[in-house]
């Protein structure tokens, strides 16, 4: 076997010039878009007795895409924790306040109105929560303390019927309708602090409220197909109003997006700058959703899908859990450092190697 | 941030040049129309991969400023380190990697 002999000018020149235009960006990839798995899991809100009201709002909706003859309402919605005084959107709106903290399976689930015409509108009637998109506010200020020295790699969120509490017993036979239900989602992180004048009906919003917030110091944080819509089955259910029911089978429309190293880094960054997390919120919006007539060989699968009130014959709210899969601050950021790190080596490597001082250099190393 | 533009726009114009410089070499390339063409194509296809598509320069804008801490500044001084050195061969052997 010939010995192999130095790389040729020629060679050392495509190396580095291949390093440039495909090594740095495909690293630069590769560190950017890993995904750390959750080593626990924090729960929304850290208070189980948060009623989600006024300041204590951590969970509201935006019905971007409703078609109503009433404008004011379109922008019914709150922002929990947005700024140092909690100030919100139109605080006084009626369909986001009163809601109750329920116990599912031992999880905390928070009541979302739906888009009941009954419950959600004031004036005018409403049939349809309309074509979207669906948005609905993540206020991150209730798991602060939680939030602290920890990186967020994954959220989960579930959300289910209601009237999971009026006694109906539902059968769960078939979950292959889950595998039909489309769409595609965008998630935002904002941060710092808003002030908003208070709600009053009298005075027609501002427009582009939601549009104001995605462009004000934001972070795209997941943008895709909702690749997680899944069934769960809520085996026992109490909640804080005395009413309880041994068994009750019940699907729901679980939601669940990574967040990206590099992303979850930019969140750390953002949110301890704004009061660690105090004024800080995630934005979702749920586009193109497609869901097929239920009625159709589902008798009684219990599943309602939120923004969709012709898929519930008695639309109320939607009990929604919502969960932050966590690693420790120190896990996630070093994955991203360490992995600069050794980029920015290599990078001072290629450089090296393109002078005159490569050769020398090695002949030191082989010596050592 | 002005300056990450200019370190990617130096990069890969370096880079066009490099690549022409070898092109010459190897005997492709003789005519000065054809190297100006090559070269002014390679940079600008790696200004608009390294900048736009590939999310490097986002990328190096949070280490600029300093978001990823001291890993993020040292690429930066790495990446001005390679672009000093082709500078500097440019210059002195007029070619880019000697």
């Amino acid at each position: 076997m010939s010995e192999k002999g130095p790389l040729s000018p020629i060679a050392i020149n495509a190396v580095a010039i291949m390093f440039v235009l495909i090594g740095l960006p495909f690293a630069v990839s590769l560190i950017a878009n890993s995904n750390a798995l959750p080593d626990e899991y924090i729960e929304m809100p850290a208070d189980s007795t948060s009623t989600n009201t006024r300041n204590d709002r951590w969970l509201t909706m935006n019905q971007t895409g409703i078609n109503s003859d009433n404008s004011s309402d379109t922008w019914c919605g709150g922002y929990g924790y947005a700024g140092v005084d909690y100030y919100h959107i139109y605080e006084n709106c009626p369909t986001v306040e009163g809601t109750t903290m329920y116990s599912l399976n031992g999880d905390r689930y928070q009541t979302m109105e739906s888009c009941d015409p009954t419950t959600y509108n004031f004036g005018s009637q409403r049939t349809s929560c309309g074509d979207g998109p669906y948005t609905f506010i993540l206020a991150a200020g209730v798991v602060k303390e939680e939030l602290i020295d920890r990186t967020i790699t994954e959220i989960n969120i579930d959300m289910l019927a209601m009237d999971v509490f009026q006694g109906t017993s539902y059968q769960c036979d078939d979950r292959t309708i889950f595998n039909e239900i489309t769409g595609s989602m965008n998630v935002w992180f904002n941060s710092g602090r808003v002030d908003w004048s208070p709600y009053n009906p009298n005075i027609t919003p501002p427009s582009g409220v939601p549009t104001a917030f995605i462009e004000n110091k934001t972070i795209k944080v997941f943008e895709g197909e909702l690749s997680s819509v899944n069934s769960i089955v809520v085996d026992s259910v109490s909640n804080s109003s005395s009413r309880s029911v041994d068994y009750m089978c019940q699907y729901a429309f679980k939601i669940t997006f990574p967040i990206t190293a590099m992303n979850a880094f930019l969140i750390d960054e953002m949110a301890e700058a704004n009061d660690n997390y105090n004024q800080s919120w995630f934005t979702i919006r749920i586009d193109d959703l497609y869901v097929p007539d239920l009625s159709q060989g589902l008798t009684q699968s219990g599943l309602y899908v939120p923004f969709f009130p012709e898929s519930n014959p008695n639309p109320s709210k939607y009990l929604v859990h919502v969960e932050f899969g966590v690693v420790s601050e120190a896990t996630g950021s070093l994955s991203v450092q360490a992995g600069t790190l050794i980029l920015s080596i290599g990078l001072f490597g290629v450089a090296l190697a393109s002078t005159e001082a490569w050769d020398p250099f090695m002949e030191r190393v082989r010596n050592v | 941030m002005f300056e990450i533009n200019i370190l990617i726009q130096l990069l890969a114009a370096f880079v066009g040049v490099g690549v022409v410089g070898q092109g010459f070499k190897s005997g492709m390339l003789s005519s000065g129309y054809s190297r100006a063409f090559a070269g002014g194509s390679v940079s600008l296809v790696s200004a608009n991969f390294l900048g736009g598509f590939a999310g490097v320069e986002s990328f190096l804008r949070v280490c600029y400023s300093g978001g990823l801490g001291f890993p993020g500044q040292l690429l930066i001084i790495s990446l001005a380190t390679l672009i000093v050195a082709w500078a500097y061969n440019l210059y002195t052997f007029r070619q880019v990697i000697v």
